[in-house]
């Protein structure tokens, strides 16, 4: 007998522009628990998602118990035993416990109603047998993100799966409700059920794991026993030294002026903690870290849109208090959100309207506002950022991820605005438009705009910043300049939390 | 192909206009008395009130929101201004006064709306809803229910004059304050920041535009135009009337989604709302003249909003 439940072959995905995974293998024996890991955009996501159906390879074979499975939709995934996990749970917040466990099949009683004495006794009965203190008939939205997660694993369960994949499961649990979580896991394995735990934070995974499959850049890199690795080379097989060769390319250190724009001290808000940063006149920073580490939040507080609760920010000297967006407008602040569509662009309106959006006061006149002066102004901004677009007026729903993002650093640029945040400016952009902003980003800066990218795409910071600072858990924990860029560490520290 | 798209693009630039002459061309056909200049004008007339309360609804709408408790400050507004006008019968300045007051209570309902939704995130529909049920009440409690009767003779003429015998002063009002709201609409940064709001109000807040104040705003602009249509309708009647407008709300949305505002926000024109308004008035029109029941009216007009609404889907089918 075979002893792999699940056996993914020489598994290939494209996606426009980028190559998220080139014949990845992945491997996983019954009833263990298998780690997946990888720095942002190693292709992790896009292998979990392929397997749950929700995506379809676009070359290579899975194998689950022996048997081929064919693309098709998640449901039937579902069927012969997968159960995924999400980072952010799919539970309903105001049906109870024992609904959520049961929403996909609600046991009938005789006369085909919802048999609710059977649905509490069967929760419960599940949780008692993974020793889970949980109340069946508790709303979900009365319980802590660990009860939760523990709900979601219920569910799994209930519809029988064999496989349960659990995308970062530890990232928002306390440790000790991590500590259940582990016990939760062990309990399975001795059912008989297989896991693949997915997280960024390496020390649980010797806590939890049997091995490891470690993922970069869409390849299939290692894949070994938790005893046979460490942190150190876990960090050296998720970083490799490729990207260490691209950088001392271009290692020419940009002159950057001696006047600070924009400055934090010891800034602190909901997320982040004392934050010290110094942004000069043309310099870009980035912000490098894992997802969800506060890399947004910090540019959340400069903008307007989170309550500084200690420290304080400063723009060309002078101590400012943003309370708003408008007020961070007025100090030539401009942001280019992380998610272009819901907080970027208005879609369903033109091309010129969004350019125009934030600028709209500099063309009014007596008469209202001049058309003609906004026509103007888009007209040559559409052919200075080269946005592709067959004219101005077209609804911006129908411009590509790239185009949308020239627009957006269109609506800023027309603003005057002197710095310029840009949350993952490239995410999910091709790569020729990628260059194109990066070329855009540096123009500004001889413009003597100054810039503060945050970015998931370690290769992205490298080449466009001055100075990168590493945040990890709403810490600042590491700060390089150009001149002393060392990839390694900046991932090592993104990644672990520390220097060296 | 080419013939092809160029009619849809038709359709979609115009295609209000030509539903309008489809029925007018059916009207006329009913009825002989349809296509005269005295019945044009007694349709102006007729569309005027229905008219200005959906000028706002369209702005409200164009912004992503909705206002239900239209018809009752209709009816609240008309009822204050009465009872000043009958107060004072007779004296030029109360009568001013009493409009005045009828739309300063308005507006002062209309922020009330405009603050549950921006500033306490109370649902629009419920807000309003509320409201509708307020103002309503108010209403009826200023004279315990009872109408009216007999107001000033001056006051007459706003709602019920005409000028050379024909146009009626209500529908030139209704006229210039479409117009008003058009160019609003067209030349002002608030009117370009409804859209954005009405799009997409997290990218409209990011961008530095007061959603809150804005949103505010909107919602006092349409109870002052309903408050307004309040008292041309007192004015129209010689009567306050405490149970006056009732159902207006919903006439205004259908009149603003024929003339091409979408429900969800971030579309709509006050120039087709002011063609929807005349639409649904040219129905209710032929089947007076015609002598049909106004229970076939209601049948017919709602099947005109669906008919208008899958059109409207149609010609604007542009997604691949």
């Amino acid at each position: 007998m075979n002893e792999n439940i699940l056996e993914m072959r020489n598994i290939s995905k494209v996606f426009p522009g980028v190559k998220a995974l080139d014949n990845v293998d992945f491997t996983v024996k019954k009833g263990e628990v298998h780690c997946l890991i990888g720095a942002n955009g190693a292709g992790k996501s896009t292998l979990m998602k392929i397997l749950s159906g929700a995506y379809t390879e676009d070359s290579g074979e899975i194998f689950f118990n022996e048997k081929v499975l064919k693309p098709h939709g998640t449901q039937e995934r579902k069927n012969v035993g997968i159960s995924i996990i999400y980072q952010e749970l799919s539970l309903f917040n105001e049906l109870t416990v024992a609904e959520n466990v049961y929403i996909n099949n609600y046991p009938k009683t005789a006369a085909a109603a919802v048999d609710w004495k059977r649905m509490y006794e069967n929760t419960q009965k599940l949780a008692d047998s993974l020793n889970i203190k949980i109340n069946a008939r508790a709303k979900i939205s009365s319980l802590n993100i660990g009860q939760r997660q523990l709900t979601e694993i219920m569910k799994a369960l209930a519809c029988e799966a064999k496989l349960i994949v659990m995308d970062e499961p530890s990232s928002t649990l306390s440790q000790s409700e991590f500590e259940i979580l582990v016990k939760v896991i062990k309990d399975l394995k001795e059912k008989g059920i297989t896991i693949i735990y997915i997280s960024h934070h390496l020390e649980e995974l010797f806590i939890v794991g049997d091995r490891i499959t470690i993922l970069k850049d869409g390849k299939f890199v290692v894949c070994k026993g938790t005893k046979e690795l460490d942190e150190n080379s876990l960090v050296e097989n998720m970083t490799g030294i490729k990207i260490s060769q691209i950088e001392t390319e271009e290692k020419e250190i940009h002159k950057v002026s001696d006047e600070v724009v924009l400055e934090l001290k010891d800034m602190s808000n909901y997320k982040v903690s004392n934050i010290n940063l110094a942004l000069h006149k043309g310099e870009v920073i980035g912000l490098y870290g894992l997802v969800g580490a506060g890399r947004t939040e910090i540019l959340q507080s400069i903008f307007g849109l989170a309550a500084i609760t200690s420290g304080e920010m400063q723009i060309k000297g002078k101590k400012v208090r943003i309370k708003n967006t408008q007020e961070a407008i007025q100090h030539g602040i401009g942001l280019a959100p992380e998610n272009r569509k819901t907080q970027g662009l208005v879609l369903m309106l033109p091309v010129w309207e969004n350019m125009s959006m934030v600028a709209i006061s500099k063309f009014k006149e007596r008469g209202g506002i001049k058309y003609k002066s906004i026509n103007k102004e888009c007209q040559k901004y559409k052919e200075k950022l080269d946005v592709k677009t067959p004219s101005i007026q077209t609804v911006t729903r129908n411009l590509s991820g790239g185009n949308q993002q020239k627009v957006i650093l269109a609506k800023w640029l027309m603003k005057d605005c002197d710095i310029l945040l840009l949350d993952e400016p490239t995410q999910g952009i091709d790569v020729i438009a990628k260059e194109e902003i990066y070329k855009l980003v540096r123009e500004m800066t001889t413009m003597g705009k100054s810039v503060i990218v945050v970015s998931s795409e370690l290769q992205e910071l490298l080449r466009i910043c001055d100075n990168i600072h590493v945040i990890y858990d709403g810490k600042q924990i590491m700060c390089s300049n150009k001149a002393y860029f060392n990839s390694d560490q900046i991932l090592h520290a993104s990644v672990v939390g520390r220097i060296g | 192909m080419e013939l092809k798209l160029n009619v849809r693009e038709i359709l979609k630039k115009y295609n209000l206009i030509i539903m309008l002459v489809i029925f007018i061309i059916i009207s006329a056909a009913l009825s002989p008395n349809f296509l005269t200049f005295n019945n044009f004008f007694n349709l102006l007339q007729q569309a005027s009130i229905p008219g200005i309360v959906a000028i706002g609804m369209t702005l409200v709408i164009i912004l992503g929101g909705i206002d239900l408790s239209v018809g009752s400050v209709l009816a609240f507004s008309g009822m204050i201004t009465s009872m000043v006008v009958y107060r004072f019968t007779g004296n030029m300045l109360g009568l001013i006064a009493g409009c005045l007051l009828g739309i300063v209570v308005s507006a002062l309902m209309g922020m009330f709306t405009g603050v549950l939704i921006s500033r306490f995130r109370l649902p629009d529909f419920i807000a309003s809803l509320a409201m509708m049920e307020i103002a309503r009440g108010a209403a009826l409690l200023t004279t315990s229910g009872n109408p009216i009767f007999g107001l000033d003779e001056t006051f007459h003429i706003p709602g019920g004059g005409f000028i050379f015998d024909k146009v009626a002063i209500s529908g030139v009002i209704w006229i210039i304050l479409t117009a008003i709201a058009a160019l609003l609409l067209k030349f002002t940064v608030f009117g370009r920041s409804l859209f954005a709001i009405g799009g997409n109000s997290e990218a409209a807040m990011l961008s530095g535009i007061k959603t809150k104040r804005n949103y505010a705003i909107t919602y006092v602009a349409c109870a002052i135009l309903a408050g307004l249509a309040g008292i041309l309708t007192a004015s129209w009647m010689s009567t306050g009337q405490p149970t006056a407008g009732t159902g207006y709300e919903l006439d205004a949305i259908a009149a603003s989604v024929i003339g091409g505002a979408s429900l969800s926000g971030g579309a709509g024109s006050v120039v087709g709302t002011f063609g929807g308004v005349f639409l649904l008035q040219i129905i209710t029109n032929i089947f007076n003249l015609v002598g049909l029941p106004s229970y076939y009216q209601r049948i017919a007009k709602g099947l005109i909003i669906i008919f208008a609404l899958l059109l409207n889907k149609y010609v604007s089918k542009e997604r691949k």
